[in-house]
């Protein structure tokens, strides 16, 4: 079984170090879900160059290979889910989400729901609202977007790297299969991203 | 007669440099809208994106050109969109415009992605 050393890094013969502090935004205090991303890229090293400019990024990365590489701090919070999240209530759990907020909200354009959404979603704790940065894990997965309509699809080989990195984070954090989210599940993002993506 | 070479050189290479400049939206012609989608019917509607013609054109002319990564970093992908067709320098070419104000012209085999931070007005019911 992999450790976790005082660095917030993940040791263990699988995983690859390759840290960008550029990419660590503060400290990340609890971890309570691991969101599954795709990067939009074709290689790993497009994905490494656009971390040395800092700004977005995730803990973890998976090449079309298989090979996992730790590329931030498992203490450290990334921005890795966007800045809106999605209603639990209305993606999840339809019949319990009838309120008169809720109510005054689906009458709004679209555009002003996301907004008035995410902040009434930001009041609540984990698991009533779905993970942002400051309580979960990302890890990206090597795929680009395709012709402005999907993402390529996730190896066999990236598919048997992401079980293994979940099942140490569910031992290491205590989580389980229901902590772990697509990344358009949690917020605003083309439906195709990690559609590939399996775990258990 | 090798002053007037400099100057051809010059005139020959200025026009290039001069359209680098100009915003790709700026050279889109014949903009129509031709229909809607959702795929969130009851949440996104035709009233989320209902933009004229001339609408969809100030939309790329206010939007900014982006990549796809920023896109999907930055900003919030809306489940509706209206699309239609333009000419860009005589060619036809597809367009969406979302209602979380992103965008993506389609000229054949080349996309580009468009972001408009200026562009409430065009979207409010």
């Amino acid at each position: 079984m992999s450790t976790v050393d005082k660095n917030g890094m993940l040791i263990d013969p699988k995983v690859t170090l390759k840290r960008y502090q550029h990419i660590e935004h503060g400290p990340l205090k609890s971890i309570h879900a691991i969101v599954v991303h795709q990067t939009d890229t074709l290689t790993a090293q497009q994905t490494f160059n656009s971390y040395n400019g800092g700004g977005n990024g995730a803990h973890f990365l998976i090449d079309k290979t298989g090979k996992i590489y730790q590329t931030a701090s498992l203490q450290k919070r990334c921005y890795h889910v966007g800045r809106r999240i999605k209603s639990r209530c209305l993606e999840i759990n339809k019949k319990n989400c009838s309120s008169p907020e809720m109510t005054k909200i689906l009458a709004m354009r679209w555009a002003q729901q996301v907004i008035s959404i995410d902040k009434l979603e930001r009041q609540k704790n984990y698991p009533d609202r779905f993970p942002v940065n400051s309580d979960s894990v990302g890890i990206e997965i090597v795929g680009k977007y395709i012709d402005d309509k999907k993402y390529e699809a996730v190896t066999h080989a990236q598919n048997t790297s992401l079980q293994w990195l979940v099942n140490e984070l569910y031992k290491h954090f205590s989580l389980s299969k229901s902590d772990v989210y697509r990344h358009p599940q949690v917020s605003y993002k083309q439906p195709s991203e990690a559609s590939t993506a399996a775990w258990k | 007669m090798e002053i007037r070479a400099v100057i051809f050189g010059f005139l020959a290479i200025f026009p290039v440099a001069c359209t680098a400049d100009t915003p790709l939206s700026v050279k889109f012609e014949d903009v129509y809208v031709q229909d809607f989608h959702s795929d969130e019917p009851k949440r996104c509607t035709t009233a989320d994106v209902e933009l004229s013609h001339k609408q969809a054109h100030e939309f790329f002319k206010r939007s900014k050109v982006v990549t796809s990564n920023t896109l999907h970093d930055h900003y919030e992908y809306a489940p509706c969109y209206i699309e239609g067709t333009l000419k860009y320098q005589s060619k036809p070419c597809d367009w969406k415009i979302r209602a979380g104000a992103t965008g993506s012209v389609t000229c054949g085999d080349k996309t580009w992605y468009f972001a408009c931070d200026d562009c409430d007005d065009l979207f409010k019911k």
